[in-house]
């Protein structure tokens, strides 16, 4: 059961995600039935499935919203932004019922909504009725001491079979509940030629002895008891069955045609007097004699009914399997376990190259082959698509934007693009942040748009779409822009920048994302907590992304974020600097030239010309080893570095490689260099390089030569 | 010959534990997201009973009854609704639509089991 209760927790979550995409979309057109009719199912939904898995309170509460949806949906109650803002409300609240079901204070809160609910309904012309909680009505069985006869009549309307109703099943669940002799009523039939099959002609009388209550029998009608004739009446308190001769006895008085319940009453209390006189215990074989003709009278008219089985076929059975949900903890399993088939790949590959065996070497290209059709579906498995967190920021967006008065609206195009899960969840954080800093910082108040020719509304634009192995998520604004003077100042009043140095605006934007910068002269308790630009800078770059800001004063401001798919295996170029194995990440590879080691040493201030480019470059034999005797000929590569084109010189290239990161410890000295590590084929051990940083570290590192 | 159950209801924890329940009892499960899901899903299977919730996305539980009383091979057969109403006016007009008989949410193993019977043997 507990694992249903998650499965339960998992689609409530679901649902309360919808219901908060689906407010935020009726806000906008109270009018919108099928949104309305969308949030009643939601809150039934809940209601009826909360209480299938425990969650009663919830179940309860959520029966609450549902009323009062179904009032909005039938226009007794007029939908508002009150109405839809306090359903928000509820719907964290569910949330937090989800978690604990009954903690008191939360039953509190919940009564509060309750009342607030009921004042809603009052106020409108309804009964309330619907509120009175629902009882579930569990007919306990009242303990008895012995079995009482009943007489049972039932009469089914001739349309019985229209509703797939076989009221055969109905008089076999009587006859479940202890002895019985059943007659089969077939007055009602016509001449065989004016036999409709699709009509039921037939009725039943029944004399049951059993231990159940008349509630019990009248329960076994319940869903023909509007239409048909039943008639259930006490024939005997007493167990007549028990009394010898008493079932000959009654069923002859029940198959005599003319037979009625007055007739078999008055046979039932004679027998009733003969019990009380002689009280004697029958034995037993003569009273399973008596239950073998029951049986015999009920296979008799089950036989008439029983309509031939036309459908006993054995055609195999489609099994319906849509979509699976998995948990997590599996999937990332599943992805570790790739990561080691990738290793063990490598090696096979490597172990190929040296025994230089044809066989072996088609086999593991094979092999390598599955592995990665193998590795592609499982990350595919790990991506879900950026909308389950863009809900969060419609909602975010609109709170904000009411809580300071400004009218804000977010666009959000290529929802649909996917990212691995963990990315996703990373991100959520960051998003929100450059969210806050748009609509606090960026988007200008309605007075203020309209003095300046912009529509009152401010719009946000969140734009995902895929870029190569990388994903690019811009989120714009059509706001204030950022203001470069007041930049410049601030950093200059924190000592981040010195009087005179000349920047570029790409550099002043740049400053906003270092630790501690805040232009808001007024510290709001939106933006200046102190969480500032420079945490969603850190979260991006663990991610292995990349963030910019670009702005354009009365225009607005972009921020852009670069991202990688997925963070655990990157293909990359394996290369040697100083016989020792490091990675390049593909991703960032532009381009790879052969170049003479004469032409590298004789460059000036680390710049060569390559058919007719200029390239500054990084030499990492010599940063590694200044005293490398270095190769004749040297590979050059040409990467990306933000939005510049930089070389690498390595010593040797030897292949396209997928690696699969490792996290390196804090040991490695130089660890700020590289993403992480990776196993080779032969069990040496690469270093992955982060290229942004090891150019970074090394121009640095040249500068301060300089001076 | 195990009975097959056409389990619709577009809450999924529900059709996953009425499907483990019944499937655990020796039925046969096929499954719906909603009423036109599960109008697709009569194609020609043998199917002995529907288990239906009543309010569903796309299509409800009344016309999913509708349509397969109206038309075609499994016009007669038991159809069951869940439902969380206990009003009367809305049972008559399931019942009205064709529906066999209904169980309230929430129910157990037990209830679930006792139901059927009264429709399927």
């Amino acid at each position: 059961m507990e694992d249903f209760r998650k499965l339960f927790y998992d689609e409530a979550r679901d649902l309360l995600s919808k219901l908060e995409e689906t407010l935020l979309l009726l806000e906008d057109n109270f009018e919108n039935k099928e949104l309305i009719n969308e949030v009643f199912r939601i809150m039934h939904s809940l209601k009826g499935s909360g209480a299938m898995f425990g969650f009663l309170n919830l179940s309860k509460f959520t029966h609450n919203l549902e009323t009062l949806y179904d009032e909005i949906r039938s226009d007794t109650i007029t939908l508002n932004s009150e109405i839809i803002t306090f359903t928000m409300q509820c719907g964290d609240h569910v949330s937090k019922l989800l978690e604990n079901d009954d903690d008191d204070e939360l039953l509190k809160v919940t009564d509060d909504f309750k009342t607030y609910i009921n004042n809603l309904l009052k106020n409108s012309d309804t009964i309330s009725h619907q509120l009175v909680e629902d009882k579930s009505k569990h007919s306990e069985i009242p303990t008895k001491s012995g079995n009482k006869v009943f007489y049972i009549e039932f009469d089914p309307c001739e349309d019985i079979f229209n509703d797939g109703t076989n009221p055969l099943y109905l008089v076999d669940e009587l006859i479940d509940f202890g002895e019985a002799i059943v007659k089969l009523n077939y007055n009602n039939l016509p001449d065989f030629y004016d036999i409709n099959p699709e009509k039921c002609y037939l009725s039943w009388t029944i004399l049951l002895s059993t231990n159940k209550d008349k509630r019990d029998i009248s329960d076994v009608f319940i869903f023909v008891e509007d239409e048909s004739n039943i008639v259930i009446e006490v024939l005997s308190d007493k167990d007549l069955f028990s009394l010898k001769n008493s079932v000959s006895i009654l069923k002859h008085e029940l198959f005599n045609n003319h037979t009625n319940f007055i007739n078999l009453k008055t046979e039932a209390i004679t027998l009733e007097e003969q019990l009380s006189e002689t009280d004697i215990i029958i034995p037993i074989d003569q009273k399973s004699e008596d239950k073998e003709e029951n049986k015999t009278t009920v296979e008799s008219t089950k036989k008439e009914l029983t309509k031939p089985d036309n459908q006993a076929v054995t055609n195999p059975q489609p099994i319906n399997i849509d979509t699976v949900k998995v948990s997590s903890l599996k999937l990332d399993s599943l992805i570790n376990l790739v990561s080691e088939l990738v290793t063990t790949q490598a090696r096979l590959i490597t172990i190929a190259h040296t025994n230089k065996s044809n066989e072996l070497s088609v086999l593991s290209e094979d092999f390598q082959h599955l592995t990665r059709q193998f590795r592609d579906i499982a990350f595919d498995m790990r991506l879900i698509p950026i909308e389950t967190i863009v809900v969060k920021f419609k909602r975010l967006v609109r709170d904000l934007s009411k809580s300071l008065g400004k009218k804000v609206n977010l666009v959000a195009v290529g929802t649909e693009t996917e990212l691995d899960k963990n990315i996703i969840s990373a991100l959520s954080d960051p998003i929100m942040h450059i969210i806050r800093n748009a609509i606090d910082h960026g988007i200008e108040i309605p007075e203020t748009r309209k003095k300046n020719n912009k529509p009152e509304t401010g719009t946000i634009y969140f734009d995902a779409k895929y870029s190569g192995t990388s994903i690019i998520i811009h989120i714009k604004d059509d706001g204030a822009g950022i203001n470069t003077a007041k930049v410049l100042k601030k950093a200059l009043a924190n000592d981040l920048i010195q009087l005179g140095d000349d920047l570029t605006n790409e550099q002043i934007f740049n400053l906003l994302m270092l630790p501690g910068f805040s232009t808001s002269e007024v510290v709001t308790n939106i933006s200046g907590r102190g969480v500032g630009m420079d945490v969603v800078r850190k979260k991006i770059l663990d991610l292995h992304g990349e963030v910019s800001i670009t702005s354009e004063e009365g225009i607005g401001t972009s921020v852009k974020l670069k991202l990688p798919l997925t963070l655990s295996i990157i293909d990359g170029l394996l290369v040697t600097i100083n016989s020792e194995s490091f990675i390049i990440p593909l991703s960032s590879v532009v381009q790879i030239y052969q170049v003479n080691e004469k032409k590298i040493r004789n460059s000036v201030n680390n710049i060569i010309d390559i058919e007719g480019v200029q390239f500054p470059f990084v030499n990492l034999p010599k940063k590694f080893d200044n005293s490398s005797a270095s190769n004749q000929v040297l590979h050059f590569i040409t990467v990306s570095y933000h939005n510049k084109t930089v070389g690498l010189v390595v010593n040797e290239l030897i292949s396209e490689y997928q690696a699969v990161l490792k996290p390196i410890g804090s040991i490695q000295q130089n660890n700020e260099l590289f993403a992480g590590a990776t196993i080779l084929g032969d069990g040496k051990i690469a270093f992955v390089m982060d290229t942004n940083k090891v150019i970074d570290f090394y121009s640095n590192q040249k500068n301060e030569e300089h001076e | 010959m195990n009975k097959t159950i056409l389990i619709v209801d577009d809450s999924y924890s529900i059709r996953e534990s009425i499907g483990f329940f019944l499937s655990d009892s020796g039925f046969i499960i096929i499954k719906a997201n909603d009423g036109q899901d599960a109008i697709d899903k009569l194609d020609g299977t043998k199917i002995d009973l529907i288990i239906s919730d009543l309010h569903m996305p796309i299509m409800n539980g009344i016309e999913l009854i509708k349509n397969v009383r109206g038309t075609g091979n499994y016009r007669r057969i038991p159809i069951l609704l869940l439902t969380t109403e206990t009003l009367k006016e809305k049972k008559l007009e399931a019942k009205k639509a064709g529906a066999t008989g209904w169980l309230n949410k929430p129910f157990d193993k037990q209830q679930l089991l006792g139901v059927i019977k009264k429709v399927l043997r």
